[in-house]
């Protein structure tokens, strides 16, 4: 009697059947990676092009809003920097007030000259370095009365 | 006979497992990546649609308020009792529009689009009103030149913003106090034009409203 033998398949090599070297997937990996690396650095430019637009369109809105408050009481503004309110979160404004300054200050009386204000406004956000800066000019007008 | 190999052993459930795990994270890995890329592409798309969206709407409402019309006295006369209404009031009222509060603003200026009859007569009557679209509301820009034919019609006036959830307008008067609604056919405001106008618009439930604000370029003397 022979002793039991267990049958296993018999083994016919294929041509294809080495698997891929080490090298060869590093080497996938590597152009893997490069393809990657390269699709979310344009991620992330489109994402900080699409925030600098944000506040590019919107800044100008919030100056124009500052600027008619602050002409309100430009001899004693109440206030020089201050935010703009939980929709605006990050953005901030700061005001610069003072004579505008004349080449030839002859042109105008010396009173006309106070009243010739130069005010130079700044929009910031986050103070991720996104400003917006406008520089405005006031005068004001005294009442035919005084 | 042939030989049998000694690696046709398969694998341990270890093996297996471990495998699994790793092939697992790295799919959550990639698949959350991928997803944020999408997702970050989708919310660009929108903020650069809402940007473009308010910018010229915006442009046009405050052009137009600084060129506004106002007529000054001796030209102007105080009404009266039972005077013809002021051709270039400026009337704002809060309006209710399909049971959401807006407003509405009506008031002359010199900044139309439509073609000058004859000179002088460049004066036109613009009023900005809420207009509800079966659910949906738009702000719509009506311009009459003088001596402003029939009413605002929301099938022709142009529409500054679509589908917006909110538009507020309040008005600063020379002491600096603000008030919702402004006329100045009325005692109670001197029969003068506020000194500034300040401008809110929300074009998303979700998203911020809009602020600006304007001063107004001209104004006449408090009439007693």
């Amino acid at each position: 009697m022979t002793a039991f033998k267990p049958y296993i398949l018999p083994h016919i090599p294929q041509r294809n059947e080495k698997g891929f070297t080490l090298l060869e997937i590093m080497v996938s990996i590597a152009v893997l990676a490069l393809v990657m690396v390269t699709l979310f650095r344009l991620q992330s430019g489109t994402i900080k092009l699409a925030e600098h637009g944000k506040f590019n369109s919107l800044a100008p809105f919030l100056a124009r809003q500052q600027l008619t408050a602050l002409e309100q009481e430009l001899d004693t503004p109440p206030r020089l920097t201050g935010a703009f309110g939980d929709d605006y979160q990050g953005y901030e404004w700061s005001a610069v007030i003072k004579n505008a300054d004349f080449e030839e200050p002859a042109i105008i009386s010396e009173k006309q000259f106070e009243n010739f204000k130069r005010i130079d406004l700044e929009i910031t956000y986050s103070n991720k370095g996104r400003s917006y800066k406008i520089t405005s000019w006031r005068y004001q007008v005294e009442d035919e009365d005084n | 006979m042939k030989t049998i190999k000694t690696d046709l052993q398969g694998f341990t459930l270890i093996e297996i497992l471990v495998a699994t795990v790793i092939f697992s994270v790295t799919m959550i890995t990639l698949f959350s990546a991928f997803n944020a890329f999408l997702s970050s592409g989708s919310l660009v798309k929108k903020e650069v649609t809402q940007n473009d969206r308010f910018v010229p709407g915006l442009k046009t409402m405050l052009s137009d308020l600084e060129q506004i019309f106002v007529l000054q006295p001796p030209r102007y006369i105080k009404p009266g009792f039972n005077s013809p209404p002021d051709p270039f009031a400026f009337t704002g009222t809060p309006s209710d529009t399909g049971g959401k509060d807006f407003s509405q603003l009506s008031f002359t200026s010199l900044n139309h689009t439509g073609p000058v009859a004859a000179p002088g007569n460049g004066v036109a009557k613009i009023v900005y009103y809420v207009n509800r679209h079966e659910d949906r509301f738009d702000l719509l820009r009506s311009e009459r030149l003088a001596p402003y034919p029939g009413e605002p019609d929301p099938c022709s006036d142009p529409v500054l913003f679509k589908d917006i959830t909110g538009f507020k307008l309040s008005y600063t008067d020379t002491n600096g106090d603000e008030h919702d609604s402004w006329d100045s056919e009325s005692k109670e405001f001197d029969f003068i034009f506020p000194a500034r106008v300040q401008i809110k618009i929300k074009l998303e439930e979700n998203s911020r409203s809009i602020i600006t604000a304007i001063t107004l370029p001209a104004n006449r003397k408090a009439l007693e």
